[in-house]
């Protein structure tokens, strides 16, 4: 036998001073009895016995060294090498995906899947080595290599099916890659397959075996929901709904929408089997609000029967321009219905944002202008890294950037500028327009400050009376604040990350899923992230600058179809089974059952001696206190027995090392 | 301890009827001072023929019977049995031991006292008490007539259990000042470690009828101590440690067993009346189911 924690001897210290409290006087409670020539023959006979006669007659102090060696001996680890059979390596996938949550095995399919996998973990021997995988929105290892059976099985246990779309290659991917290329690994995918698996590496290793969960496919789900607001009205908008049916047979039932509960259509629809339906329907709201379309009927998944859309709230975008007077950029800004302008002179600008969410600066040069979201029409401040080199006469433009947000829809081809500044960046950003000397158009993008550059005058230039020029400054004001949000930016699809621009100043928030759960999200570069999004429902964000709600659904047509697929099947036989392998066994839990019968043993002895042998509750309040703590420890042992763990929530940060095995490495 | 004022709480006057209608009886007879309701060793003049004796001269001729002169030719007069009063001695044991329970011992000993001493009182017997500490500490000289009930009542109302006790000492002090012996009840623990056997025995010599109540408390005949305790003596005030473990309290109950065998088997053997009680009894149930017929008719 070897001691893993060898140090833990010195808990046996303790015996030292349980001997001496023995030794020293015990308080005693004082009693007055009428004579004691009746207790003089007890008295005699007990005054009269030995240490070690009264040890006999009192084995306490025995029981309790015994019971405070045994558990030394639990925290010393004592373990035992055996030799175990079974030496193998396993994998368990299990497959988190939405589809799994089918009511059609029962309880549902994952709790199947659960049950399978630990009974395989079970059924392993000793020295067999147990992975767990789970196929999320990544693939997490939730339980590590190794031969403690009972880790494993608590990480099957503690792992729940997700409204995910399914990501299982990834997932077999990883365990490929964890075991290597061992022969003797086996990696078990539990899944229902219902989905089309690619042939790939991870479908023709003969060391995956697939186990197939589920039976049929018995559902209808809404596979698609988009609001769109009509152009005519800004209180109208248009729901498309796109429902299907995945049954045998063709199926009625009940479809509503609403808006923050307040019902806006219901009919009830007949789905032949197989077809998908789009439902158009219009309807009329004021300010914003959450559109929920749902199914009313019982099938094998509910993940679909419902979908979720975020009417942004109205937002306006205050716009402070500062500019001796420019007719061009007031008119178009003054004409934008989600902007409220305020003008001022060079003149009664200091610097900063003030209270605007942007402020554009026109041919004014303020001595600084500090962080924020900035439009520079014929100016650079002094404290933005650009350097102006000098002019360039009639530049000639060479190519402007299609992709960025702010050149959406925009031809730049036939715009005629009479001269330009040369600009030269010293930050981060990119070029919007370029010409041959430098860019015309610089898009800047600091931690604190984000700008667009318009490197000449409106008034030198032909570009005001092109259509581009109220499309650019449109699409600026929306990229540098984030009041410029469009309703398909609040809707993601589950598994994909929220990724939203915060407004400026905001450094902190925090993200309240469906199921009520809040998590702190991250702010970088002025936008907030997460990552999380494995459940269908409304996400809140909240901010200092207010909340923002979005939706996350499942809106995938794979997932909704539950028919199991054929899996692939092992092509040869299993790997041979090994040479039994020494193992280490732990004899912790044996010496602690050891110390808790002693205990128990001490204590009614205990509280049998002072309750007189009446084993009534004692009167004294220090012998409760002694009954009761020990009563306490007993049950505190036991609870070890149970191995309880405590969960704790976690920031997941997923971190990939590469490693150059090239040979210029070496 | 009961006050003056609490000396009524003693009885109800249900108990003080049923009380009236009861007797004290000795399995002996006594010469008494004065006429009373009992035989009396002593030829007197009462209607029932007690023996012969030759005439002397001075006897009443009226005596004298004439049918056995007819006989023998020889004179000889009647003897008649005399009636007497009986002396009841209660002797109650007051020491410190006597103190313990809740009520206490004394409280029913100073009770029992106070209703054998009724019912001697309204039957014109002299009934006399004796307080016993290290010697009887004070007493009640023998007195009759229903006068001094109240009176022998105040008297015990106020007697406190105090000091240690000697019982042999107290009862053959008693033994020895007593003109008349009598029917002697003695109420007492006999928790005495030096006995009790020579001063009752001090008792038997002076011809007493002696009766022995044997008080106990109900902690004494179970206790329900238990655990790490020290044990203070109420007469002594000596202080002893002891963990009363289940074997302690069974060593205890082996020696109390032999303690009231011990005290039963003395007192068969002397005809002394044995009558042991414990506190949480009622005193009237006592009196009226244990002592009639043997201390009370």
């Amino acid at each position: 036998m070897s001691f893993l924690s060898p140090l833990a001897f010195a808990l046996f210290g303790l015996s030292l001073p349980l001997v001496l409290l023995y030794f020293l006087k015990v308080r005693r409670r004082e009693k007055r009895v009428s004579s004691l020539m009746l207790w003089e023959a007890v008295l005699r006979d007990r005054e009269a016995s030995t240490f070690f006669q009264r040890l006999q007659r009192d084995p306490l102090l025995i029981l309790q060294i015994l019971a405070l060696a045994a558990l030394a001996l639990a925290l010393a680890r004592p373990a035992v090498t055996v030799l175990g059979e079974g030496a193998r390596k396993v994998v368990i996938v299990l497959d988190a995906s939405a589809s799994m949550k089918a009511r059609d095995v029962s309880p549902s399919r994952f709790d199947v899947a659960r049950a399978e996998a630990a009974a395989l973990v079970r059924r392993l021997g000793e020295a067999a080595e147990v992975m767990v995988i789970e196929a999320g929105v990544q693939p997490t290892v939730s339980a590590a290599l190794s031969r403690d059976h009972d880790r494993a099985l608590g990480a099957i246990r503690a792992s729940y099916a997700r409204d995910l779309p399914n990501r299982l290659p990834e997932a077999v991917r990883t365990a490929r890659a964890l075991v290597g290329a061992d022969p003797r690994a086996e990696i078990h995918v539990f899944t229902d397959g219902a989905y089309t698996l690619p042939k790939s590496l991870e479908t023709s290793d003969p060391r995956v075996r697939w186990v197939s969960i589920g039976r049929r496919s018995n559902n209808v789900g809404i596979t698609n929901l988009s609001v769109r607001k009509s152009y005519a009205n800004s209180f109208e908008y248009q729901a498309f709904v796109s429902l299907v049916n995945y049954t045998p047979e063709a199926q009625t039932f009940d479809f509503s929408l609403e808006v923050d509960g307040r019902s806006l259509a219901e009919k009830s629809v007949t789905l032949e089997p197989s077809v998908r339906r789009s439902v158009v329907l219009p309807f009329t709201h004021n300010g914003g609000g959450a559109v929920a379309a749902r199914l009313h009927i019982n099938d094998d998944l509910a993940s679909d029967n419902v979908a979720w859309a975020v009417l942004p709230p109205p937002r306006k975008i205050a716009v402070t321009l500062v500019s001796p007077g420019n007719l061009f950029l007031e008119k178009v800004l003054k004409t934008d219905p989600q902007v409220a302008l305020d003008v001022k002179t060079p003149d009664q600008y200091q610097g900063g944002m003030g209270d605007a969410d942007v402020v554009v600066i026109d041919t004014a040069t303020p001595a600084r202008v500090g962080a924020g979201r900035f439009v520079f029409v014929n100016t650079v401040p002094s404290d933005v890294p650009i350097e102006v080199l000098g002019r360039i006469e009639q530049p000639n433009i060479m190519d402007w950037d299609r992709n960025h947000p702010v050149m959406r829809h925009v031809e730049f081809a036939k715009v005629a500028i009479e001269d330009a500044m040369r600009l030269r960046p010293l930050s981060a950003g990119r070029p919007l327009v370029e010409a041959v000397g430098g860019p015309l158009i610089y898009a800047l993008e600091e931690p604190d400050r984000k700008a667009i550059i318009v490197g000449f005058d409106l008034f030198k230039t032909d570009f005001p009376l092109r259509v581009a020029f109220p499309l650019i400054l449109s699409n600026t004001l929306r990229w540098l604040h984030p009041a410029a949000l469009d309703q398909s930016s609040l809707q993601v699809a589950a598994g994909q990350p929220i990724l939203l621009p915060v407004a400026h100043g905001v450094t902190s928030g925090t993200v309240t899923t469906p199921s009520g759960r809040t998590v702190k999200a991250p702010i970088t570069r002025g936008a907030i992230s997460f990552t999380e999004t494995d459940e269908v429902g409304l996400y809140t964000l909240s901010t200092a600058r207010g909340d923002l709600r979005v939706a996350v659904n499942l809106m995938d047509a794979d997932e909704s179809n539950l028919e199991p697929r054929p899996l692939p099947q092992p092509s040869g036989p299993g790997p041979a089974a090994s040479a039994a392998q020494p193992v280490q066994r732990e004899l912790w839990a044996f010496f602690v059952g050891l110390a808790i019968a002693l205990l128990l043993l001490e204590g009614i002895l205990y509280w049998r001696r002072q309750s007189g042998g009446r084993m009534a509750l004692p009167s004294g309040p220090g012998d409760r206190w002694a009954l009761a703590l020990r009563g306490a420890l007993i049950v505190v042992l036991a609870l070890t027995l149970a191995r309880p763990a405590l969960p704790r929530w976690v920031d997941r940060e997923n971190v990939v090392f590469l490693l150059d095995l090239s040979d210029s490495v070496s | 301890m009961p006050t003056t004022t609490a000396r009524a709480s003693f009885f109800t006057p249900e108990f003080l009827a049923q009380l009236e209608r009861l007797s004290l009886l000795s399995r002996r007879t006594f010469r008494g001072s004065v006429k009373g309701e009992r035989r009396s060793p002593r030829r007197g003049h009462s209607v029932e023929f007690a023996d012969y004796r030759a005439y002397g001269h001075g006897d009443d001729l009226r005596y004298v019977d004439w049918n056995i002169y007819g006989r023998l030719d020889r004179l000889h007069v009647k003897l008649f049995v005399d009636e007497e009063d009986l002396c009841l001695h209660l002797l109650v044991d007051a020491s410190a031991s006597m103190g313990f329970g809740a009520p206490s011992k004394l409280n029913f000993a100073v009770r029992l006292a106070a209703a054998l001493g009724f019912v001697g009182l309204v039957n014109f017997e002299r009934v006399g008490l004796g307080i016993l500490r290290e010697r009887v500490a004070e007493g009640w000289p023998p007195t009759r007539g229903r006068g001094h009930v109240l009176p022998m009542m105040d008297f015990l109302a106020k007697v406190e259990p105090a000091g240690a006790t000697s019982i042999d000492e107290g009862l053959a002090n008693y033994a020895q000042r007593v003109r008349e012996p009598g029917l002697v009840v003695l109420v007492s623990d006999l928790l005495d470690p030096n006995g009790y056997e020579r001063g009752v025995r001090a008792l038997l010599e002076r011809r007493f009828d002696v009766h022995l109540v044997h008080l106990l408390d109900p902690e004494e005949m179970n206790p329900t101590l238990g655990g790490d305790l020290r044990l203070t003596d109420s007469e002594t005030g000596e202080i002893r440690e002891l963990t009363v473990d289940s074997e302690a309290l069974r060593d205890y109950r082996t020696r109390l067993h032999h303690f009231l065998e011990r005290a039963e088997a003395y007192c068969r053997a002397h005809e002394i009346g044995y009558h042991r009680v414990v506190t949480d009894t009622p005193v009237e149930a006592f009196v009226v189911a244990q002592l009639r017929g043997r201390i009370l008719g």
